[in-house]
């Protein structure tokens, strides 16, 4: 069978993780330090911090140099199609949910210098904000939105979401700057996506929103269902 | 009506073959020499008749591999999913399918726990590189429960979409679930994808389900940003989720 691609850094981490699982080491622990792991494995420190790297890089472990290895927080879920109305996610534990109003001159949004000429809205209203779960920074975000469209959508993107929505929704890798760095207090163990949606309704487009995501600390889900559409065709 | 010449005869034969189930879609069909010797026709009129099922895209060359069955007789089956290889094509790139590992390994942890299987259990994984026009577009990791086809690992990954052999094999995937992220990709999987070490990629993971509750497909993907499109956009409207595979 071809093999173009070495899979011994794959192996090395499933076994890691293995170890996380079966001596049931919670978010925050402290893994076992290379030389440990090396002689539990019977490996070489060069193999083994392949391993480790590819476990930082997937998200599953976060390192602390001159410290160690440590167990991450699972990945906060929240559903890709209440992303901008998270008072409507499911997936979403609202209690432990916040969000901390912030200037919009803080970041570089693509909607604040793109969207705010384009969008042809009368009364332009902007709201940015950082999202927290658990009190740690998950994501920050910019919406955009005609503020008449209030008189129709009261309370718009603080509750349920209306179900005359039309929403268009894309995923990009993202790079911040420094002071997104800070306001996200990210570390370079951290890698970021930015979600960019416009929603519309059946008098036009009614908000453009975008969301800096900590990829590392959260993800997004979609569940297709083949059958709908099937059936649709 | 002119009567058939050899070549055609055979040609009409390996047809019925293919509609009765003899070779069933994704299935290698013997070789020249040994249907020539089945047939007792010459090497020439059986070439011939495979010319013209492969114009007739009953079949396809692969190769240094066969001559692999591409027609699907299943119909009803045929699902509106499209394979990324149909999505780039109808997007105008010219799409080529690179397997970079294929095994047959125990399912781990892992695994074991996404599929609800044993450790030890088989799983066939197969880890592909997608290209466009020569660029590098993303590394697909496929896992699929071993017996779920038979000889999957006979099967031109590079032919066939993943999801046009289930669908061959009456595997009616229902409910396909996304998780959407980011990752970093270094050493090999770098160089493939023409990133440079520890850049990020959208990291998207596909569990698919067939009647309801069957995994019969996981798959992580680590795609190049600029082509994260053709796999994330997606539309919502009246509590129904599309994604570009669906809308494109």
């Amino acid at each position: 069978m071809p093999r173009i691609i070495n899979l011994l850094s794959y192996h090395v981490a499933e076994s890691i993780e293995k170890f996380i699982f079966e001596n049931k080491l919670q978010p925050g622990d402290k893994i076992p330090s290379e030389r440990e792991l090396s002689q539990l494995y019977g490996m070489t420190r060069v193999t083994l911090r392949k391993g480790l790297q590819k476990l930082i890089d997937d998200g599953i472990i976060f390192n602390i140099p001159n410290n160690g290895y440590f167990v991450s927080f699972p990945r906060i879920r929240r559903r890709a199609e209440s992303l901008f109305f998270p008072y409507d996610d499911d997936l979403l534990d609202i209690e432990n949910y916040e969000q901390i109003e912030i200037n919009a001159s803080n970041i570089s949004s693509k909607i604040i210098d793109q969207e705010y000429q384009n969008c042809g809205f009368e009364d332009i209203q902007i709201y940015s904000f950082i999202e927290c779960m658990n009190k740690v920074p998950i994501a920050i975000t910019c919406i955009l939105v005609d503020q008449k469209i209030h008189r129709k959508y009261p309370k718009l993107f603080k509750g349920k979401k209306p179900k005359s929505l039309i929403q268009r929704q894309r995923t990009r890798v993202y790079h911040a700057n420094n002071r997104e760095m800070e306001l996200l207090e990210l570390t370079t163990n951290d890698s970021l996506f930015v979600v960019n949606e416009s929603i519309s309704d059946e008098s036009g487009l009614i908000a453009v929103c975008e969301s800096i995501c900590v990829g590392t600390r959260m993800e997004m889900q979609l569940d297709i269902n083949t059958d709908t559409y099937t059936s649709k065709d | 009506m002119r009567k058939l010449n050899k070549s055609e005869q055979l040609a009409q034969m390996l047809k019925d073959d293919i509609h009765d189930g003899k070779y069933i879609f994704g299935s290698m069909i013997p070789s020249e020499r040994e249907l020539s010797d089945l047939y007792q026709l010459s090497r020439e009129t059986v070439r011939k008749a495979l010319e013209l099922l492969i114009n007739e895209n009953y079949l396809k060359r692969s190769p240094g591999r066969g001559t692999f069955v591409i027609k699907n007789t299943h119909e009803d089956l045929s699902i509106h999913f499209k394979g990324m290889t149909e999505l780039l094509t109808d997007a105008g790139f010219t799409p080529e399918t690179i397997i970079v590992a294929s095994e047959v390994c125990e399912a781990g942890f892992k695994h074991a726990q996404i599929f609800g299987i044993k450790e030890t259990d088989k799983l066939f994984r197969i880890m592909r590189l997608r290209k466009g026009n020569n660029r590098s577009i993303s590394i697909e990791d496929t896992y699929i429960p071993f017996d779920l086809i038979p000889n999957i690992d006979s099967i031109d990954f590079q032919i066939f979409s993943l999801y046009d052999i289930l669908s061959s094999h009456s595997i009616k995937i229902d409910v396909i679930s996304h998780t959407i992220t980011t990752a970093r990709v270094r050493n090999n999987e770098a160089k493939l994808l023409n990133l440079n070490d520890g850049d990020g990629v959208i990291y998207i993971q596909l569990t698919s389900h067939a009647d309801t509750k069957n995994v019969v497909e996981h798959t992580k993907v680590f795609v190049v940003s600029d082509f994260s499109g053709f796999y994330t956009d997606s539309l919502f409207r009246e509590n129904e989720v599309t994604i570009y595979a669906q809308n494109n």
